[in-house]
């Protein structure tokens, strides 16, 4: 057998799963999808002394609206992301970073507070939390906290969360009709963790960019948000010229590596391609939020 | 060391079994090891080639990055399962007409994918079904025989009766 030795728990409510945690510290480890655990678990990378399965756990898996938020549980599958009406209705952008995650049987496991929680900078859903503003919810025998996307990530695996919290909900913010978004990724085959993942928002009034949010991953150790970028575009009118200098723009703020699947060169020269395609294709679909 | 295992009920091909099992052994091992059922294989053992792709309760997934002891109570279904009354599945008759298989190592868990595929897409393009199969590696077809294959049963599992079809 691949693993080392563990225990597994099975807790049937949140409050088991809680106090477990906190009782094995980081002895234990959370399993959900196990899309990325266990492979670094058949690998040996990772030797846990427990494991504490969340799978049993009803109401940890549900996608909601409340007031102007999408409410999703942790451990909601991807497939669940992108096949629902709500998602597809109200924040498109994270049922298209969901449907790119992997292949059908890695999405049909794969939970969004796995993916975040794991925190790889080459993941998609963690581009599409910060380009729509969401929040993420932790959950501990001390309580709940709560953290803005950009105060969730700190860099490779690594984020705001304590060993004994569980992320236990994502809040997404609903996107107005009138704004446009775009999201795409750049792989070398149909299914692969991307190279480059691009996220745009773009809201447009009386000709005017009056609302711009631009995140790529894949790329830097850390994803972030291009704030320069964003705040060049802001005030300003919608123009092929204006996407071009912005995407050429956005090249300063990355720091490509090369390695087996890609020269550093060739990443950071998509960057701009990418940046531009997506400034564009967010301006011509402004409107078509939920249609 | 003493090995720590969990009792465990599971149903497999319709079969239901009771067993103990090591807590760390994987879904794809238990199947082949406990229960003789070596027509799941194993390739990677990090999800990454698509061999060990099977059913779980009407989702096909990779067994390798699932414990056994966490499909306590699932209903599952096996490459040995899709046969019927001596009666091959319409996937597996069309794999063999159209060469969709040489030496056999990927096979099963392609044909599980792949009517996993047609059953969120029934009538595909040939590219819908180059990526909905993109996630199965196959290291000798070149993979047209296998494309074919999947095109091919598209119909004939549309036509199957409901009850006939294996999900
Ligand atoms: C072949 C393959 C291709 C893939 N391709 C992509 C891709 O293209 N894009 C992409 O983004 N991802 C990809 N992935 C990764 C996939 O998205 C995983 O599903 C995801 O990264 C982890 O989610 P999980 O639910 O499987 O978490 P698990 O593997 O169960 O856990 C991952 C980590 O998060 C922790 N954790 C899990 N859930 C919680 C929780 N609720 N609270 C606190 N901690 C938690 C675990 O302790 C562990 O450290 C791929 C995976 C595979 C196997
Ligand atoms: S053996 Fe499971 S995906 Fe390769
Ligand atoms: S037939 Fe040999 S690997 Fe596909």
């Amino acid at each position: 057998m691949k693993p080392s030795s563990f225990e597994m728990y099975t807790p049937n409510n949140i409050e088991d799963a809680l106090s477990l945690l906190d009782k094995h510290g980081d002895e234990a480890k959370i399993i959900t999808g196990g899309q990325s655990l266990v492979p670094t678990i058949n690998m040996r990378l990772a030797t846990p002394k427990s494991l504490i399965d969340l799978n049993r756990i009803d109401g940890l898996r549900y996608i909601k609206k409340e007031d102007n938020k999408i409410l999703i549980g942790g451990v909601t599958r991807h497939h669940d992301l992108e096949t629902s009406s709500l998602i597809k209705e109200h924040c498109p952008l994270l049922g298209l970073a969901a449907g790119c995650i992997g292949h059908l049987a890695i999405r049909y496991r794969g939970t969004i507070g796995g993916s975040l929680a794991h925190a790889d900078p080459a993941a998609t859903l963690p581009v599409a939390l910060l380009t729509l503003d969401g929040k993420v919810k932790t959950t501990s025998v001390n309580g709940v906290r709560e953290f803005d996307a950009e105060e969730f990530f700190y860099g490779i695996f690594t984020t705001a969360m304590e060993e004994n919290e569980i992320l236990t909900e994502v809040e997404i913010p609903i996107v107005p009709k009138e704004a446009g978004y775009s999201f795409s990724t750049l792989t070398r085959i149909h299914g692969d963790f991307p190279l480059l993942a691009v996220g745009v928002l773009m809201e447009v009034e009386e000709e005017k960019i009056v609302k711009a949010r631009l995140t790529v991953g894949g790329i830097n150790p850390l994803t972030e948000r291009i704030v320069d970028v964003e705040e060049m575009l802001i005030g300003k009118k919608p123009s092929d010229e204006l996407f071009y200098e912005a995407a050429q723009s956005s090249k300063d703020f990355m720091e490509p590596e090369s390695d087996i699947s890609a020269s550093a060169e060739y990443r950071l020269h998509m960057v701009g391609v990418y940046v531009e395609e997506a400034l564009k294709n967010a301006w011509q679909n402004i409107g078509k939020v939920g249609n | 060391m003493q090995e720590n295992t969990h009792t465990m009920n599971i149903t497999v091909n319709g079969v239901n079994y009771e067993k103990e099992v090591p807590v760390r052994k994987l879904l794809s091992d238990f199947l082949r090891e406990d229960l003789g059922l070596t027509g799941t294989h194993v390739g990677c053992e990090h999800g990454v080639c698509g061999a060990c792709t099977l059913f779980v309760n009407g989702e096909a997934i990779r067994s390798c990055l699932m414990f056994a002891i966490q499909a306590d109570g699932a209903d599952v279904t096996t490459i040995e399962g899709l046969e019927r009354n001596g009666e091959l599945h319409p996937m597996q008759e069309s794999f063999s007409e159209c060469h969709g298989l040489q030496c056999g190592f990927c096979t099963p868990g392609m044909m599980m994918a792949a009517i996993d595929f047609l059953k969120h897409n029934p009538n595909p393009t040939e590219q819908e079904v180059k990526e909905g199969m993109s996630g199965n590696i196959c290291r000798c077809t070149g993979y047209k025989g296998i494309v074919d294959s999947v095109l091919k049963a598209a119909p004939l599992i549309s036509k199957l009766e409901t009850k006939s079809k294996v999900f």
